[in-house]
């Protein structure tokens, strides 16, 4: 089970918003409905409050608590007045009560929630995608594999942070890079936007090249000191062939659709590793080309050892990353969850589902072998894999 | 702010999102760094202005030595001059560098890093030292220039109008 990192909007807790209501007997109902419909100003934003709710007095009679308007919208002593215009001053009594000001997101919200007043919910199962034991599996081999590349960067004296982006409809690697601030003096030069620029790279010099040439090309080295060669010998992993797994993050709409997903739902093949901009390109959709162009991640799935520093979490935003998945939790620097939750931010336009911790326990395990039974001998552990960045001021 | 409103035009004319900057060397005087959005031609969505600016710095070996010396403070006295205000990657990437000071143009309300929708720049919670900000200089300006753009003055632009008023909105950084 994959720890999701859910937005701000669906772990917040309780927030109220004052209303008018009244208790009043239920053969009062229709009479009071109809004043409140014509008479009192409609409530805003208040959709998901129910208008009634049951209750029983002390002595078991029943009753019912009706929502006549927003406490801001009058004062008690206009309301007075217009229910004394209405003869209606002897069967209601408004006082103010707080109800819940937004509409619950999960379940755990809306059952904590009611006790202030109830509400209508939805389950919407697209926020939280079911994912499949097959494309668990794949993940937990992509976790593994980016852990993989950290050995080669501490060998080169650099911090073992690495990045891996694939694309989940094919599970192709698209670029592999890891963290290059030490060798180049560039401090900015983080795993993220070292393997972002690969992929962009890797299509530029891919564009050059003839089209029919590009399905069999094997994924060649970047010639720039600034990003780590692609991997070329984790290629050929079987291609999934249904998206179920994967449905359309939050945003919902407003996210730009993969545009190869159906044509790939369809007829899945060994040629269908094109990126989708060779494929829109192929369409002879020129239209929208230059505005994919520059969002080459779109839909993939980004494998990270750490969780990403606000910069990069903020360029898989530009990128329009599908999936992100990291091991370790950043407390101090994390834009993924720890410090921000960037890809969750509802001003941001495009959104993405995060999952965090994922293969920490495989590389707790590992640390503990190469440490001995004294795993958690502070000055050995933490200065290998797993434990060299956590809980350090670092940006990753 | 006006070399900065110039590359912004540039970046317009080859149909980029129109934002531009400069890195001013504050014991000189001399702009150091300049950039315009390039995430169209670089195929990288990363590519803003700002990134290009830091770039050209580091490419400078004059610059580059100080930079490898002492990063920090050399940074503090870099000043940054942008027509629009940094996006929260760009913001994020000025506060791990150490920069001196922004200077932005318009806000960006849906991407801003110095105000507008994060504080990056003032969080007290992250790592690495605040930077001051401010914006409004050359505001009027600055979005004439993305007004072009969004209105599809210029013919180079690719895109319909349609799908201009996303790009706008989207890729603003
Ligand atoms: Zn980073
Ligand atoms: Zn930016």
């Amino acid at each position: 089970m994959l720890d999701q990192v859910l937005p701000e909007a669906e772990v917040r807790a309780l927030e109220t918003v004052d209303v008018y209501i009244a208790t009043i007997e239920p053969k009062h109902t229709n009479q009071v409905i109809k004043f409140i419909r014509g008479k009192l100003p409609a409530t805003q934003g208040l959709d998901h409050i129910k208008q009634i709710r049951k209750t029983t007095t002390d002595d078991g009679a029943v009753k019912l608590d009706v929502v006549l308007c927003e406490g801001l919208a009058l004062s008690a002593q206009v309301l007075d007045q217009l229910l004394k215009q209405e003869g209606l001053e002897s069967m209601v009594t408004p006082r103010i009560h707080g109800v819940p000001k937004y509409p619950p997101l999960t379940r755990d919200q809306f059952e904590q929630w009611k006790a202030a007043w109830p509400t209508t919910f939805r389950e919407d199962t697209n926020r939280h995608p079911k994912i499949s034991d097959k494309d668990e599996a794949a993940i937990m081999g992509h976790i593994q594999s980016v852990w993989g590349h950290t050995a080669e960067a501490t060998s080169k004296g650099e911090l073992p942070i690495a990045a891996m982006i694939v694309d989940p409809l094919t599970q192709q690697i698209m670029a592999t890079s890891y963290d290059t601030r030490k060798s180049t003096g560039y401090i900015l030069q983080h795993a993220v936007m070292n393997c972002v620029a690969a992929v962009a790279k890797r299509e530029r010099d891919g564009s050059l090249s003839q089209r029919a040439e590009y399905h069999h090309q094997q994924p060649h080295s970047i010639g720039s000191d600034t990003v780590v060669p692609i991997s070329s010998e984790k290629q050929g992993a079987e291609p999934v062939t249904g998206r179920e797994s994967t449905p359309s993050p939050i945003c919902g709409e407003k996210r730009k659709k993969n545009p190869v997903s159906e044509t790939n739902l369809s007829t899945p093949s060994p040629e269908s590793s094109a990126s989708p901009l060779l494929r829109d390109e192929g369409a002879g959709d020129t239209e929208d080309r230059r505005v994919k162009k520059a969002y080459l991640c779109t839909g993939y799935d980004v494998f990270l050892t750490h969780e990403p520093c606000v910069m990069c979490s903020m360029a898989l935003v530009h990128s329009r990353v599908g999936r992100v998945f990291y091991t370790v939790p950043m407390a101090a620097s994390g834009g993924l969850g720890s410090q921000h939750k960037i890809h969750s931010h509802p001003s941001l336009n495009h959104h993405f589902f995060v999952y965090r911790q994922v293969g920490y326990q495989a590389q707790q395990d590992k640390v503990k072998e190469q440490c001995g039974d004294d795993s958690m001998n502070e000055n050995k552990g933490a200065s290998i894999g797993l434990l060299a960045l956590e809980n350090q001021k670092v940006d990753c | 702010m006006k070399v900065a409103l110039e590359l912004a035009l540039e970046a317009h004319s080859v149909g980029e999102v129109p934002v531009g900057c400069v890195f001013v060397y504050e014991p000189t005087g001399a702009i150091i760094g300049r950039g315009r959005n390039k995430t169209n031609e670089s195929l990288n969505g990363t590519r803003h202005a700002e990134f290009e600016g830091i770039d050209m710095i580091l490419a400078q070996e004059e610059y580059f030595a100080k930079n490898k010396q002492d990063s920090r403070s050399f940074w503090k006295d870099v000043v940054l001059y942008v027509t629009i205000e940094p996006c929260v990657m760009c913001a994020s990437a000025l506060r791990q560098l150490g920069i001196g000071h922004v200077y932005f143009g318009a806000g960006n309300d849906r991407f801003g890093g110095n105000g507008s929708v994060f504080n990056i720049h003032t969080d007290t919670e992250l790592p690495h030292s605040p930077y001051p900000s401010e914006g409004g200089y050359y505001r009027g300006e600055a979005i004439i220039i993305l007004r072009k753009f969004y209105v599809g003055e210029n013919t180079h632009a690719p895109e319909p109008k349609k799908k201009k008023h996303r790009v706008l909105k989207e890729e603003l950084p």
